[in-house]
C-alpha cells in the first residue's frame, strides 16, 4: 500500500500541528491533529472494507482475425464489477516493451460501479512476428479520499500470435506470378498447363473438390461421389522443413531472427511452387522434435493450411535467453560441450547438457527431422521427393547432415539453404584482426560443412538476411545451388 | 441525492463549519481573515471539483483557529464542548469536503463509520478517562494534570488506535477465472 502525495502533505500538516501543540503548550493543535489522523484512519478502514468486498472479472479479447507484425492489433478489456462496492482505479494492462501502442492507452482510469461492465480498448504494434504476451492487468486502486492506493495484479494471460509482416504476402504473390521452378514448357496458361497433368487415383468427394474432377461414373456405380486427383507430369513433391532451433530465433543486429526470414522465404517459396502445380508440404523441426507439419499435396486452400502452420513457429528469444542460446548455437559446431556448460546461466546449463546426453546415445543425430523424413518417404509412393531444409545449421546441423544421408540413400533430393549467421550479424561491429580471424575460421568450418553435403548429393545455398526467395529460386533453376 | 443538492449541502456545511470555527475561537481580525479565506478556498475547490485548492483552504482554516483558540485542557466541560464543537467536528467536516472535493457519489461504509467514530471518541475522551481511572486507582497521584501531560495522553491514545486499526494487511479483491468471466460478460451483455 502507498500513500499518495495529497495523503503525504496530510501526513505532514498532521505532524507539525501534533508538534505546534507541543511548542506552544495548547491542545488546540492537538485536537486538530487529532480530526486529521481520524480521517486517515477512516479512509484506511474504508479502503480496507471495500477491498474485501470486490469482486472482479477481467477479460481480454483479440479485435482482430490476423495480426500482422508491424501492424496495430486491437485487443477490448472487459470489467465486470460483480461486488456491491464500486470500484474506482487505474487499469493498466502489461505489455511486454517488444510491443508499443499504437492506438488508445492500455493505461485507463476506470470507475466500475456495483453490477456493472465497463471496457477499454486500445491496439498494441507486435514489432516481431511470435507470440507475444499480455501478462496480466495492473489494477491500481485508490481509497475514496485518494489518500492511499494500492496495486493489485489481476492474472487475465492473453497470448497474441502475430504472423510476418503483410509485405510478405504481397511479395509471395507476386514472386509466384514471376518465378517458377522449372521450365513447364511454351506457356504457362493454366488451360495448357492442365494437359500435363496424369491421373493418379481416386479419392472421397471434399467439399470444395472442383466439379469437373468428380467420378460422375463412380457415383452411379456406389452412390458416393469420389474425386479422381491428378499429378503434374515430372513434378516433385516438395516438403521444406524450417529450423525452429534456438539458435534461429535469436534477435540478428537488425532486432529480427533468422526464423523470421526463413518463414518468410519458405512461405514465398510454398506459394510459387503452388503456383507451378508441384505438391508443397511444410515442416517445422526443432532440436528435438518436429512442431508442426502438412505433408505435400496441391489440395485447394492448401497455401491457407500452410501459413497457418508457419504462423504457429515459434518467436523470437528475448535477450533473457540469449545468453544460452549463443552457446546452443555451438554445441553441434565444437566438441567438448561439457566445458561449455560450466560458463553458462542454469537455463543453458541445464538445456546444453540434456542435448549431450541425446547426442551421446546417438538419437540426438536428425531426432523430429529424420522421422519427419522417413514419414514422407513412406508415403510418397515411388515418387521422388525434394527436401527443402532451410536451417542456419547451428543447433540442428548434426540432424541436417543425417538428413543428407537418409535423402542420398532413398535416392531424392534435398537442398539445404543455408541462413549464414555470421551475415545476419555481420554490421554488429567494426572488422578487426581478431575479428576477420573469426569470420575466416567460422567460413572455413561452413566450407566443410557444404563439402560434406554436397559429398552426400545435397544442394548447398548460402544466404544472407538481403536474399530473397525470387533470388533462390533463380539459383536453384540454374543450377548455381 | 442529485449533484446540485449534494453541493448544496456541501457548500452550507463548509459555512456551519466556519460559523462554528469562529464561534468557539478568540474572532480576531486575523483569525476572521484566515478562517474565511480558508472556507472560500474549500467552496472554490468544491465548486470547482478541484481537490488541491479545498486542501489548502481547509489547512489555511484549521491553522488560523487552532492559533486563536486556547484549550489548556480537556479534562474540564466547557473546553472540551469548545474543542469538540469549535475545532474537531468543523476540522472533520472541512476535510471531508475537500477530500471529496472531486467524487460524484459519496462512498461511506456503516462498519468504517462506526469504527472510526469511536475511534474519535475515544480519543478526545481520553483525557478525561484517563483522569477518572487515574483517580480511582491513584488519587494522591494526579491531584492536578499538566496541559503536556494531556497532550501526551492524547498523543498516545490517537498513536495505539491508528496503529492498531491500520497495522493488519489489506484483503485481496476476489479475482475470478477468466473463462467464467467471459461467460458472464456474454450473460450481461444479453
Amino acid at each position: 500500500m502507498r500513500t499518495s502525495p495529497l495523503g503525504k502533505l496530510l501526513m505532514v500538516s498532521c505532524i507539525s500541528f501534533a508538534f505546534a501543540g507541543i511548542l506552544f503548550m495548547n491542545l488546540s493543535w492537538v485536537v486538530i491533529a487529532l480530526a486529521l489522523t481520524c480521517m486517515f484512519v477512516n479512509s484506511r478502514v474504508t479502503f480496507g472494507w471495500e477491498i474485501g468486498r470486490m469482486r472482479l472479472k477481467v477479460t481480454h479479447a483479440i479485435l482482430d482475425k490476423m495480426i500482422f507484425a508491424n501492424e496495430p492489433a486491437s485487443i477490448r478489456v472487459d470489467v465486470l464489477n460483480k461486488g456491491s462496492v464500486a470500484i474506482k482505479g487505474v487499469f493498466e494492462d502489461v505489455i511486454k516493451p517488444e510491443a508499443e501502442i499504437a492506438a488508445g492507452d492500455s493505461r485507463v482510469e476506470l470507475t466500475v460501479p456495483p453490477s456493472t461492465k465497463a471496457s477499454f480498448n486500445y491496439s498494441f504494434v507486435p514489432k516481431l512476428r511470435g507470440k507475444h504476451e499480455i501478462t496480466g492487468t495492473k489494477l491500481e486502486l485508490k481509497d475514496k479520499f485518494g489518500l492511499l492506493s494500492e496495486d493489485v495484479a489481476i492474472p487475465s494471460r492473453l497470448i497474441v500470435t502475430a504472423h510476418t509482416r503483410r509485405e510478405s504476402f504481397d511479395v509471395a504473390r507476386r514472386i509466384a506470378g514471376k518465378e517458377h521452378f522449372e521450365y513447364s514448357g511454351a506457356t504457362r496458361a493454366p488451360a495448357r498447363a492442365l494437359r500435363e497433368f496424369e491421373f493418379e487415383g481416386i479419392r472421397e468427394y471434399v467439399a470444395g473438390d472442383r466439379g469437373r474432377d468428380i467420378h460422375w461414373k463412380a457415383l452411379s456405380k456406389t452412390g458416393e461421389l469420389m474425386t479422381k486427383t491428378y499429378k503434374k507430369e515430372g513434378a516433385l513433391q516438395t516438403m521444406i522443413f524450417v529450423d525452429c532451433g534456438r539458435s534461429m530465433r535469436l534477435i540478428d543486429v537488425d532486432g529480427k531472427p533468422k526464423i523470421d526470414h526463413a518463414v518468410d522465404l519458405t512461405m514465398q517459396m510454398s506459394k510459387v511452387l503452388l503456383s507451378s502445380y508441384h505438391q508443397v508440404g511444410v515442416a517445422l523441426f526443432d532440436e528435438v522434435s518436429v512442431l508442426r507439419e502438412c505433408v505435400p499435396t496441391l489440395a485447394r486452400h492448401h497455401f491457407d493450411e500452410i501459413v497457418k502452420i508457419l504462423r504457429e513457429a515459434p518467436g523470437f528469444l528475448t535477450s533473457n535467453h540469449a545468453a544460452s542460446g549463443n552457446q546452443i548455437s555451438k554445441v553441434a559446431a565444437t566438441p567438448g560441450v561439457a566445458q561449455m556448460t560450466s560458463n553458462h546461466t542454469k537455463e543453458g546449463g541445464d538445456f546444453l547438457s540434456a542435448v549431450q546426453q541425446l547426442r551421446a546415445d546417438g538419437k540426438g543425430r536428425g531426432i523430429g527431422l529424420e522421422r519427419a523424413m522417413r514419414g514422407i518417404v513412406s508415403r510418397r509412393k515411388g515418387q521422388e521427393i525434394l527436401f527443402i531444409i532451410v536451417s542456419d545449421l547451428g543447433s540442428s546441423r548434426d540432424a541436417v547432415l543425417t538428413a543428407a544421408k537418409l535423402a542420398e540413400k532413398t535416392g531424392d533430393q534435398m537442398l539445404v539453404i543455408h541462413t549464414y549467421d555470421d551475415w545476419y550479424s555481420a554490421l554488429r561491429k567494426s572488422v578487426d584482426v581478431g575479428e576477420a580471424e573469426r569470420l575466416y575460421g567460422n567460413m572455413a568450418e561452413c566450407l566443410k560443412v557444404e563439402g560434406r553435403l554436397r559429398g552426400l548429393g545435397s544442394s548447398y545455398l548460402r544466404i544472407g538476411p538481403a536474399d530473397t526467395a525470387a533470388y533462390i529460386i533463380r539459383s536453384v533453376r540454374r543450377g548455381l545451388a | 441525492m442529485t449533484p446540485r443538492t449534494r453541493l448544496t449541502v456541501s457548500c452550507a456545511l463548509a459555512i456551519l463549519s466556519a460559523v462554528a470555527m469562529l464561534a468557539f475561537s478568540k474572532a480576531t481580525f486575523g483569525t476572521l481573515i484566515g478562517v474565511l479565506a480558508g472556507d472560500i478556498l474549500v467552496i472554490a475547490g468544491l465548486l470547482n471539483k478541484y481537490t488541491p485548492a479545498a486542501v489548502f483552504g481547509l489547512l489555511v482554516a484549521a491553522a488560523s483557529t487552532g492559533a486563536s483558540t486556547d484549550i489548556s485542557t480537556l479534562a474540564a466541560t466547557s473546553t472540551l464542548v469548545t474543542a469538540t464543537f469549535g475545532l474537531f467536528l468543523p476540522v472533520i467536516a472541512l476535510t471531508w469536503l475537500a477530500l471529496t472535493a472531486e467524487d460524484e457519489e459519496i462512498r461511506v461504509g456503516r462498519r468504517p463509520s462506526i469504527v472510526t467514530s469511536a475511534y474519535a471518541v475515544i480519543s478526545v475522551l481520553s483525557v478525561p478517562i484517563a483522569m477518572a481511572v487515574g483517580r480511582a486507582f491513584i488519587p494522591a497521584l494526579i491531584a492536578r494534570t499538566s496541559t503536556m501531560t494531556e497532550i501526551a495522553i492524547v498523543m498516545f491514545v490517537a498513536a495505539i488506535g491508528a496503529i492498531i486499526l491500520t497495522s493488519g494487511t489489506l484483503l485481496v479483491p476476489k479475482i475470478e477465472d477468466e473463462e467464467e468471466a467471459a461467460l458472464d460478460i456474454e450473460e450481461s451483455e444479453a
